[in-house]
């Protein structure tokens, strides 16, 4: 758990970060989303303490993240940034291995871990583990950035504009592996991105920031349900609210018993595909499939009304 | 195995034999002689000048290595940060003094001998390392540099591990051109009675035998061809590994 | 949830609120560093060096003199406690431009007061006696000098104004020398010696560097534009260029004697023109030789760092080839042609002193000249203007690099 309490950044007389509190639970994911210069870079910055705070304090499972060196501190705590940073010098094996030996691990444990790793970003360790940086295409470096952060299972994972230099596509795959990874080690995560699109689809709570300051903290039902200010309307995008909340959901959330004829879905697909498969092939109700056996149905009327604005 | 290798290996085997029997080149200069001079130079045996001359650069060039990348090292922690822009203009200015200069006027202080061309050779070398280990340690990229402290090293931890490894391709390049302008500077030293290669190249001069001077100047010549392609071989292998641009 | 917890077993755990002193702020007040290492340059030097030597004449050992003793006792106070308020200046955190104007002041007062000293400590009547300054002038000027340079690069003067700030202490230097306040130090004795040779040597050193420096802009910038367009050639010149650069220059300029002699004795109308194997001409031919390489390389980097965007605009718009290479490709490459210009200048100033080895002239001639002799104020005498031209050429040039940047890609200063 971490408790930002009213935390304050000032350079000379502006505010980067204005008396900002929340309190993220451990094993979630929060996202926090803001223009440029809306403070959220600093205020991820001041968990791990690459930048002081000049009031408040911040509480990692209830610790003063004071109480350690700032270099103590970091080696407990995983950081991915936009360009990786990976360094140009070393291996990706070496690379990954970072932290680890800076914590001072057994050789055996290092390199067990590096496999490991590897293995779970779907790089072959034998193939990559000697390869350097440079040989490394974006997406492959991206991967090895967040590996080398999670090398020491860090309880609490960092992430500074993470897939902001990935194409769409391998972007989309890069995100769905963070679900999966945080999934498996239930690490609490704090990604900061400038895109309301991906603080939605990652984020089980969604900070919104502007000048300084913490504007909305919610869910992203909530967040596009009922947005606290105008500038969170505006970030959330009203045209496409409703499809952005059908995204929230999976298609098991509206299955219910029936028949439906055609091509089935899948009941992991989210609901805003589901509505748009029944719109497209002109059905009021598609068959939905789980583990290759048809379980039920999902109805276009069903679909419609779940788009509607929570009341 | 490429033709350009084979070309300066038979060059150092050339200067090596030269040096090692500089008689049997005697038919070679004999025409650069003027009338019945000898035509290679005896007064003191080649090999001899040859190791006090790379000496006195390797002393001087080591030293300078020394001092000037801590300086920069110094400058660039943020404890010392406020020296940067005057470390900066210093060694600009330090650039303009002509070697020759600094070598006469180290005389007066220092006396004949090798020292004051071991200071001049020193002091004229510092800037060249300076520079590069300054650009060096200073045009790491951003996010590298973000990544280090992100995940806790120390600042120690940091120079030694990413800093230096970074910044030493640009910081051999320096020493590089150190150690050859060293090498050319050092033949003046000579005139204060210092042993260089540059002792051939006077007596030639003051003879009025060119052929002193040829076999002085390319000896020179050679060993500095020698030390830069060492040097930019040893660089293009470093920062191919990192990926890097390949050094001028 | 364990790693966070487990790194801080052992330390008290508890919510302050005290604020942090923000680390990256600049404190306001206190002791200025560099201030206070200069200090004790310029005191140590005060203290534990002589502030004059003097000599009886020019063979013998210098007798030191302090500062309180090398001046009559009310200017040598007047020195004192201007030294000692500048020094409490540099001590504290003041503004750069305080601290220029103070360095400025300084220097002045110590420039005037080693030639009161000169006059002070020569005894009357005697034309052998040689006063030169010592050490705690050399300690006091090189750190108030460097305030100097600290001061103008921390006030980032525009390139006019460190133009206008050179012009002023050339000025004044040109003053002192003119109203003769200093004819009484060693190195203008020697000066006095043998003031028409001194200015002879002065053109030729400067035609030697400047001319040679021409020479090679005319041959050299017209090869490197060439070697741009003509890939294949590129490669071969600049590497026979940068072989060239390995020979020793004491060597070149000897290894040119014979060939040139040759030239001189053969070619009919040469030798009317100065071609000579000893003299100016091995001397102005090795400048030439080592000028080229910078000329031809900075060409090519200039006409390369142009963004290929702008030639492609330039075509598309239509430009004939030729208007593109005047109006596009020679303006953006020009600042970096420039900056060969500035390296060729400064690199020519010092090696024609090189000149004095083979006869060429030049301000060599007294260096060496010195050497031989043991004679450390000729030594001076050809070291010190050679320095101070080579100094103001690259201030005069760097400036005009500035200038004719149309980014000026100067970086940002800590």
């Amino acid at each position: 758990m971490i408790e930002i309490q009213g935390i304050t950044k000032a350079y000379d007389d502006v505010r980067a970060v204005d008396d900002v509190s929340l309190t993220i639970e451990s094993g979630e994911i929060v996202t926090v989303v803001g223009t440029s210069g809306s403070g959220k870079t600093t205020l991820l910055r001041m968990i791990n303490r690459l930048v002081e705070p000049t009031a408040g304090a911040i509480l990692i499972d209830g610790r003063d993240n004071r109480d350690l060196p700032g270099h103590e501190l970091r080696r407990a705590i995983g950081y991915a940034i936009q360009g990786y940073g990976l360094f140009p010098h070393r291996t990706v094996a070496e690379n990954i291995a970072t932290v680890p030996k800076l914590l001072g691990w057994e050789r055996k444990r290092i390199d067990a871990r590096v496999d490991e790793l590897l293995a779970l970003f779907h790089l072959e360790p034998d193939q990559f583990r000697a390869r350097m940086p440079h040989e490394l295409s974006g997406g492959q470096q991206q991967r090895i950035g967040v590996a080398r952060a999670l090398a020491a299972e860090p309880a609490v994972l960092l992430m500074d504009e993470p897939f902001g230099a990935l194409d769409p596509i391998i972007r989309g795959k890069a995100q769905d592996d963070l679900i999966d990874i945080q999934r498996r080690f239930s690490t609490t995560i704090v990604l900061v991105t400038h895109g309301m699109e991906e603080a939605i689809r990652l984020g089980d709570r969604i900070a919104v920031m502007d000048k300084g300051k913490l504007l909305q903290f919610a869910t992203p039902a909530e967040i596009i349900a009922h947005p606290a200010t105008d500038f969170v309307a505006e970030l959330v995008g009203s045209d496409d609210r409703a499809f952005r909340l059908l995204s929230l959901a999976p298609v098991a959330d509206l299955l219910e018993p029936g028949d439906a004829s055609g091509e089935p879905i899948d009941a992991a697909a989210s609901l805003k595909d589901a509505l748009a498969e029944a719109l497209w092939s002109g059905r009021a109700a598609l068959p939905v499939r789980r583990d290759g056996a048809i379980v039920g149905r999902v109805t276009r009327d069903s679909l419609i009304a779940r788009a509607g604005r929570p009341q | 195995m490429s033709v350009s290798f084979l070309l300066r290996l038979a060059l150092l085997v050339l200067l090596l034999t030269f040096l090692a029997n500089p008689q049997a080149f005697e038919p070679v200069f004999a025409p650069f002689a003027a009338n019945g001079a000898p035509a290679i130079y005896t007064q003191s045996s080649l090999v001899a000048l040859t190791l006090s001359h790379l000496a006195m650069v390797a002393a001087a060039t080591l030293a300078a290595t020394i001092v000037s990348v801590g300086f920069a090292i110094l400058v660039t922690r943020p404890s010392g940060r406020e020296f940067l822009p005057l470390s900066r203009s210093i060694a600009n200015i330090g650039q303009t003094f002509p070697p020759v200069a600094v070598l006469a006027l180290a005389v007066p202080v220092f006396g004949f001998g090798p020292i004051p061309t071991l200071i001049a050779l020193f002091l004229y070398g510092l800037l060249p390392v300076f520079e590069n280990a300054l650009t060096g340690l200073t045009s790491i990229p951003a996010s590298v540099q973000e990544a280090a402290r992100g995940v806790g090293m120390t600042g120690g931890q940091r120079l030694v591990g990413v800093e230096l490894p970074l910044a030493l391709p640009i910081i051999l390049a320096g020493i590089r051109l150190t150690a050859v302008i060293s090498l050319g500077t050092a033949t003046i030293g000579s005139t204060v009675a210092a042993r260089t290669l540059g002792e051939v190249i006077i007596a030639g001069l003051t003879s009025n035998n060119t052929a002193f001077v040829l076999q002085g100047g390319l000896i020179v010549a050679m060993l500095a061809l020698f030390i830069h392609e060492g040097f930019a071989l040893l660089e293009t292998a470093l920062s191919r590994r990192t990926g890097g641009a390949q050094p001028a | 949830m364990g790693r966070a917890q487990t790194a801080g077993t052992g330390l008290a755990v508890g919510m302050r609120t005290g604020t942090y002193t923000d680390a990256g702020r600049k404190r306001r007040s206190g002791l200025d560093r560099l201030g206070a290492v200069l200090v004790v340059i310029a005191a140590a030097g005060l203290v534990f060096q002589p502030f004059s030597l003097v000599r009886p004449n020019r063979i013998v050992a210098a007798k030191p003199v302090a500062l309180l003793s090398a001046l009559p006792p009310l200017e040598a106070g007047l020195v004192l406690a201007v030294v000692i308020a500048a020094c409490a200046v540099l001590l504290f955190r003041t503004g750069p431009a305080l601290r220029l104007g103070v360095s400025v002041l300084t220097l002045a007062v110590l420039a005037m007061a080693i030639g009161r000293a000169g006059v002070y400590l020569t005894p009357t009547a005697n034309s052998y006696a040689r006063v030169a300054p010592g050490g705690a002038f050399w300690m006091m000027a090189f750190a108030f000098s460097i305030v100097l340079a600290d001061a103008s690069a921390r006030l980032r003067l525009t390139p006019l104004s460190r133009l206008g700030l050179l012009a002023l202490i050339a000025g004044a230097v040109g003053l002192l020398l003119y109203s003769g306040a200093w004819d009484s130090l060693s190195i203008l004795r020697e000066y006095a010696n043998r003031a028409d040779v001194f200015w002879r040597e002065a053109r030729v050193h400067l035609l030697l560097a400047v001319g040679s420096l021409a020479a090679a802009a005319l041959v050299g910038i017209p090869l490197g534009i060439l070697c741009f367009r003509v890939r294949p050639l590129r490669a071969a010149l600049l590497n026979s260029l940068n072989i060239l650069q390995t020979i020793p220059s004491m060597a070149l300029f000897g290894l040119l004697i014979a060939p040139l002699a040759w030239v001189g004795a053969h070619v009919p109308g040469a030798s009317a023109i100065g071609i000579a194997g000893i003299g100016v001409a091995p001397a102005f031919v090795a400048l030439f030789a080592y000028s080229l390489l910078p000329m031809v390389s900075n060409t090519v980097a200039g006409l390369e760092s142009v963004p290929p965007q702008a030639r492609d605009a330039a075509r598309g718009m239509g430009m004939t080839a030729r208007q593109r290479f005047f109006e596009v490709d020679m303006p953006l490459a020009f600042p970096v042609v420039l900056t060969g210009i500035r390296i060729v200048l400064v690199q020519n100033l010092g090696l024609a002193v090189l000149a004095g080895l083979i006869g060429g002239g030049g301000f060599g001639t007294f260096v060496f000249q010195g050497i031989s002799q043991t004679a450390t104020d000729l030594v001076l005498l050809g070291a010190l203007p050679t320095v101070a031209l080579a100094f103001a050429a690259a201030i005069v040039l760097d400036a005009l690099v500035e200038i004719a940047n149309p980014t000026p890609a100067r970086s940002p200063e800590a």
